[in-house]
């Protein structure tokens, strides 16, 4: 379900004009993101990645609250 | 089978219509606590097209004019249900209520700053050590490197007023150098741009280009 | 609603697409029905992926470290040397599989981009 939103991500940049660009910045590549197993999709984005970022946020946040 | 459709936070419930999603579908919300996601109900992820994406921007911009905070939310976040949605977000409640306090009242300028180089770092102050210690220290500058952009001095303090948060990516991809994402107090808009030209003639070699303004998409996190 | 100053130029415009588009790249799954060399890329980009955050994650508490002042002169120096040979190491096997240092930079959501 999620390689066609992939690929459209890439195609809507070939044909974007200046205005879009920012568009696209905005709203594929920020904003809040909710990661873990509730999430069924993300436009642009494999689940593996999103399996992985909920991993790698949840080490970092052990981490963080480790003494220095 | 319909699955839930995430577009925003809100601190409380808009009192006015907040119209239709991307999918054309009835925009609703999920009451969390303290917090309140716009959700619409939807078949299936829609794809990132021109119109889809004018149309998740224009619900969020609508609900701007309608609540003073506005967190957006990632385009194609598709969660299950609201059980999905709230489990999700509970552990975040007390960041999410600190971000929202954060951009309230406020929306995001984008400056793209251009040129053939970036601007010279300063030179390397002397370290002694051997080459462990020394790779360090670079490592530790380069870190602080990334969040600076020397290119806009001039401009700073025209918009140092205006300019409530800051977030910095540099490419350094000439011509494209950073990325410089400004939250300022809704209505400064006009100031902002004018400081912004005010200053061009001093940010020479490089040279800024602004849109905006847009919801707070680039304030959702804390600063780094 | 949308302000816009001096009309940039197509070079521009252009370097903004690539990048957009190389953030765009990073999130693929190696697609198991495509050319093997292909596929093998892909999955040494993803353990690539890993590899550099975890490196990322120590540099960081290493300087953390460093700046609170809770290494030894010795230990600086061991940590240093570590971290440059890890460097190293995910540069070269990245090279070996002709993938750049930037694609390994996953987009962390909350956590921004590390790199």
């Amino acid at each position: 379900m999620t390689a066609p939103t992939r690929v459209a991500a890439r195609e809507i940049l070939e044909t974007a004009d200046d205005s879009l660009l920012d568009l696209i910045d905005n709203l594929l590549n920020r904003g809040v993101m909710i990661s873990g197993e509730v999430v069924l999709g993300l436009a642009g984005v494999d689940l593996i990645y999103l399996r992985l970022q909920a991993m790698l946020c949840a080490a970092d946040r052990v981490t963080s609250r480790e003494a220095p | 089978m319909s699955r839930v459709y995430l577009y925003a936070l809100l601190s409380g419930t808009p009192a006015c219509e907040t119209g239709v999603g991307v999918c054309s579908e009835r925009l609703r919300v999920v009451a969390l606590g303290d917090l309140v996601a716009v959700v619409g109900d939807v078949g299936e992820l829609p794809a990132p097209t021109a119109l889809t994406l004018r149309a998740q921007d224009a619900v969020l911009r609508r609900l701007c004019a309608a609540v003073d905070a506005v967190l957006p939310v990632r385009f194609g976040t598709l969660v299950a249900d609201d059980a999905a949605l709230a489990e999700s977000l509970a552990p975040r409640r007390p960041e999410l209520a600190r971000a929202l306090g954060r951009i309230s009242g406020c929306e995001q300028m984008t400056v793209r700053v251009w040129g053939e180089a970036p601007a010279a770092a300063p030179p390397p102050v002397a370290v002694e050590g051997g080459p462990g210690t020394r790779y360090l220290a670079g490592r530790r500058r380069a870190r602080e490197w990334i969040h600076r952009v020397p290119e806009l001095e001039p401009a700073r303090r025209g918009l140092a007023d205006l300019v409530r948060e800051e977030r910095v990516e540099r490419h350094d991809r000439p011509p494209l150098l950073a990325t410089v994402q400004h939250l300022v107090p809704r209505g400064a808009v006009g100031r902002y741009l004018d400081a912004i030209d005010g200053a061009r003639a001093g940010l020479r070699p490089w040279r800024v280009s602004v849109t905006g303004p847009w919801p707070a998409y680039a304030f959702v996190d804390e600063a780094a | 609603m949308s302000a816009r100053r001096p009309p940039i130029e197509v070079r521009e415009i252009d370097s903004l697409r690539a990048e957009l588009e190389r953030q765009a790249s990073l999130a693929e799954t190696p697609r198991w029905n495509a050319d093997p060399e292909e596929v093998q890329r892909s999955v040494a980009r993803l353990v690539l992926t890993l590899v550099e955050f975890v490196r990322q994650l120590l540099e960081r508490q290493a300087i953390r470290r460093l700046e609170g002042g809770t290494l030894t002169t010795e230990e600086t120096e061991a940590v240093g040397v570590a971290l440059m040979r890890l460097e190293e190491t995910v540069r070269d096997l990245a090279g070996r599989f002709g993938l750049e240092p930037e694609e390994l930079n996953l987009d962390l959501g909350p956590l921004g981009r590390l790199l």
